[in-house]
This record gives structure tokens, C-alpha cells and sequence, in this order.
């Protein structure tokens, strides 16, 4: 969990400065985003694609897409009732009618919503947690902002673990199941009470104890603090900037296609 | 005197950080984790606004907004919807926000009406287990603005991505995520009181 969904490579992809991919990422979405053309959205979606299969394989492509079809599907089935505008393709017993705008509209929706999924994906595949947060830092986020959110992913884990040991422990005290086991909505949520319960209490007795942790650690002083993991200065990957560049000009030509 | 030592340690910046890490954790994992089938075949809840609404009755509302807000975005990107993400930090921390502001209000107003409440009365309600238990009406009312918060944003940002069509499906998903959050919310937090009264000082 800690690692979120990073999954470790030798690609250029991976090899690439986190900054210049933050930046990119950004400025994809913000395309994707655009009242762009139908086929300036198909090409920024083509070329998520190609990265994809360079950085990961061909078959991670539809892994993104995997997660979201629900949504593509009801995309897909609700957008073109509300756009009348083209031809009539089919209608349906003069409730409503599927024409090419409402097609096109919900073609456009779905490139866009893929092309966003997949653009996070491929980021998050590609570059490690660690990476993310030094990048936010050097963006400017303060360096007690970055250090809660390292602090709260190292507890994530210790706080499952603490759930689901809870969790046993209040199971072991109930009577066994007797029977066949029926859905019970009220049951659970009266089950699991206790169990958040011990959960917060037990994760709030945890703060004093980190807190003098960090305190002993010499939070709090005045001095800059140090890093033990540091991004390599911009003047050593100033090269990636060029390349970065490189595919900013395509993205911006793909709006005037 | 034990009390009063813990008093001013919660002005400290390193307890702030320790609490604020850990409120995230919790938020993360009620998001990431617990969830509750609503039908036997598909469809759940999940516990993030259970979090936030705890975060928001006893922290307050800048704690309840960073919270909410980095919480929930990070078990997006732990769960791999990281493109929901930002949206999620903006909808769920205004949430938390919009919560703890209504609360803190409420608060206020009855400290206002109670008027000249004798000490020892305050001590009694001290003893019962929870002091800072929010009313009835101000409960209601942080229930209605968080869910507009919520809904309205993911409605909002769900049209721009998906159309308004696709995202007005996700209202009554919405919505019954804050109901589960006020009905689970506020009791844990009045339990969690009542069973640790140390975290009084714990607040600011």
C-alpha cells in the first residue's frame, strides 16, 4: 500500500525526471479538457496509448479502462438521448432518438474521460510515491505539509492491520453463524460499530507517542531541514525539458487539427 | 495538573502534525477499506464521511478540511482512481469545511443562549461524557451543507469529465454516503469521547 500502484520498470518512461511528468500530466488533462475536435481528442487519447505501451506494455492499456467501464457504459447509453442535433440514427418509439450529435458528444465524453484515466495511470505506474511527493516539495509544498502525508501512508498499513485485528477480535465474540447467511445491511453497520470505535481510540492514543517521536527528532527547531532523498538539480535534466517541450508542441498542433 | 500540562501541549507544532497524519491515516483507510454492501449483488458505502464528520464535531473544521481532504484523495490514488483525485480533495475537504463551520457555529450560538449555566452544571455535562455534543438543528443543518458541498462538486467536475447525464447518477450515491456519515459519524464521536475522555485536550 505504501508503494500505491507503482510498478517498477527500466522504461524512458520510468527514467524520467517526475517533474517533467507532473508537468506534462497537468497539461494533458488540461487538453483532454479543451473544447477540442473529435480527432485531437482521439490523438491525445493515441498518444496516452503509445506511452502506455512504451513505459508498460500494450495489454496495460486496457487495464485503466478496466476500472472505469460502468461509467464508459453509462456514458455511453445517457449522453445521446440529451443531444438531438445531426441525423436520426434510431429511434425509439418516439420516446427519444439516437443522432449523430448525441453519438459524437458521447464519443467525445469518453475519449476525454479515458484519455484523463489514463494519463493518471500511466503516472502513477511510473513514478513512485516518494517521487510524487518530492515533486510536490520542489513545486512549492511546504515541508510539513510533505511530511504529514509520508506520515499518514507509513500509518495506513499499521492502521489496517490494527482494523483488522479489531475486527477478529469483536467477530470471536459474537455467536457463531447458525444456518444459511443472509444479506443484512442494519447487522453490519450495528457489527462494525464497535469496531471503529477501538479503531479511532486506538488510533488517537497513537499521536502523543509520534509526536514526541518527531519532537525527539528534532521537530520543530528553526534550522532547514535536511532530506534524505533528494530529486537531481534541473540543470542535470534539462535535456528531459527539451523533450518535454518536444511533446508540448504536439499537443498544442493537435488543436488545430 | 496532569490535564493542564496536556492543555498547552496541544499547541505544540509537532502534535499538530502527529494529529493531522494520523486523522489523514484514518480517513484513507475508512475510505479505502471499510465498506458496506447496500445490495446483496453490488453497490456499497464507504466510511470516509463517517471520518470526516468525526473530524469535524471534534477537531473542527480547518482539521476536518485537511483531513477529508488529503484522506480521501489519497485512497483514490491508492485504489487507482487518482483522476478523481483532485476532485475528491476539493469536494470532501470543503466538505469537512462546510461541517465544522456549521458545528462550530452551533456550538456558539447555544454557549450564547445558555447564558450564566452554573459550573457546576457544566461539570456534570462534562461527566456524562460529552460536552461538545453538537444540536439537533445544527447537526441537520451541516448534514444538508456538506451534501450540497459533495454533491455539488462531484456533480460539477463528474459533468465536465463524464457529462451531466453519467454524473447526476452519482446524487443518490451521494447523498446516502451522507446519511451513513451523520448516523455513524456523530454517535462514534460521542463514543470515542465518552470511552477517551483525554481527547479533550487534544483539540484546538
Amino acid at each position: 500500500m505504501i508503494s500505491g500502484t507503482y510498478v517498477a520498470g527500466n522504461s524512458c518512461i520510468h527514467k524520467a525526471d517526475p517533474r517533467f511528468k507532473f508537468v506534462l500530466l497537468l497539461l494533458w488533462v488540461v487538453f483532454l479538457i479543451l473544447p477540442v475536435r473529435i480527432y485531437a481528442l482521439a490523438g491525445y487519447y493515441a498518444g496516452l496509448v503509445l506511452l502506455i505501451s512504451v513505459g508498460l506494455s500494450f495489454r496495460q492499456v486496457f487495464q485503466p479502462l478496466i476500472t472505469i467501464w460502468p461509467i464508459l457504459l453509462l456514458v455511453a447509453l445517457l449522453t445521446p438521448p440529451f443531444h438531438q442535433s445531426g441525423r436520426v440514427l434510431y429511434q425509439f418509439s418516439g420516446l427519444f432518438s439516437f443522432t449523430i450529435g448525441g453519438v459524437r458528444e458521447a464519443i467525445v465524453l469518453i475519449l476525454r474521460f479515458s484519455g484523463i484515466t489514463s494519463a493518471f495511470f500511466l503516472f502513477f505506474r511510473t513514478t513512485t510515491i516518494d517521487d510524487f511527493i518530492l515533486t510536490l516539495r520542489w513545486f512549492g509544498l511546504p515541508y510539513s505539509g510533505a511530511l504529514i502525508i509520508t506520515i499518514a501512508f507509513r500509518y495506513i498499513p499499521s492502521l489496517l492491520q490494527l482494523y483488522r485485528n479489531i475486527q477478529d477480535a469483536h467477530a470471536l465474540r459474537r455467536p457463531a453463524p447458525s444456518g444459511k447467511r443472509r444479506f443484512h445491511p442494519i447487522k453490519k453497520f450495528t457489527h462494525i460499530f464497535p469496531t471503529l470505535v477501538s479503531v479511532m481510540i486506538h488510533s488517537i492514543k497513537s499521536i502523543p507517542t509520534l509526536s514526541m517521536a518527531l519532537e525527539s527528532r528534532g521537530f520543530g527547531r528553526f534550522n532547514a531541514r535536511t532530506s534524505y532523498r533528494a530529486l537531481l538539480p534541473i540543470k542535470k535534466v534539462i535535456h528531459q525539458g527539451a523533450y518535454s517541450t518536444i511533446v508540448l508542441f504536439f499537443l498544442v498542433l493537435f488543436l488545430f487539427i | 495538573m496532569e490535564n493542564k500540562k496536556n492543555e498547552s501541549f496541544m499547541q505544540l507544532p509537532a502534535f499538530r502534525i502527529a494529529t493531522l497524519a494520523i486523522l489523514i491515516a484514518v480517513t484513507a483507510l475508512f475510505t479505502y477499506v471499510i465498506r458496506i454492501p447496500v445490495a446483496p449483488t453490488r453497490g456499497y458505502i464507504n466510511f470516509g464521511d463517517v471520518a470526516i464528520f468525526f473530524t469535524a464535531i471534534i477537531f473542527g473544521p480547518i482539521t476536518a478540511l485537511i483531513s477529508g481532504g488529503i484522506g480521501t484523495a489519497l485512497a483514490d490514488l491508492l485504489s487507482g482512481y487518482a483522476q478523481w483525485a483532485p476532485f475528491t480533495f476539493l469536494a470532501h475537504g470543503l466538505q469537512g469545511l462546510g461541517i465544522g463551520l456549521v458545528i462550530k457555529a452551533g456550538r456558539r450560538m447555544s454557549e450564547k443562549t445558555k447564558g450564566g449555566i452554573s459550573a457546576r452544571a457544566d461539570q456534570e455535562q462534562d461527566r456524562r461524557g460529552f460536552p461538545r455534543r453538537p444540536g439537533v438543528v445544527s447537526l441537520l443543518l451541516s448534514f444538508v451543507v456538506g451534501t450540497l458541498i459533495m454533491g455539488g462538486i462531484y456533480f460539477f467536475t463528474g459533468g465536465i469529465m463524464v457529462g451531466f447525464a453519467a454524473a447526476a447518477t452519482e446524487i443518490p450515491g451521494n447523498i446516502l454516503q451522507n446519511v451513513a456519515g451523520i448516523l455513524i459519524g456523530t454517535p462514534l464521536a460521542m463514543a470515542v469521547w465518552k470511552a477517551y475522555p483525554p481527547i479533550r485536550y487534544y483539540t484546538w
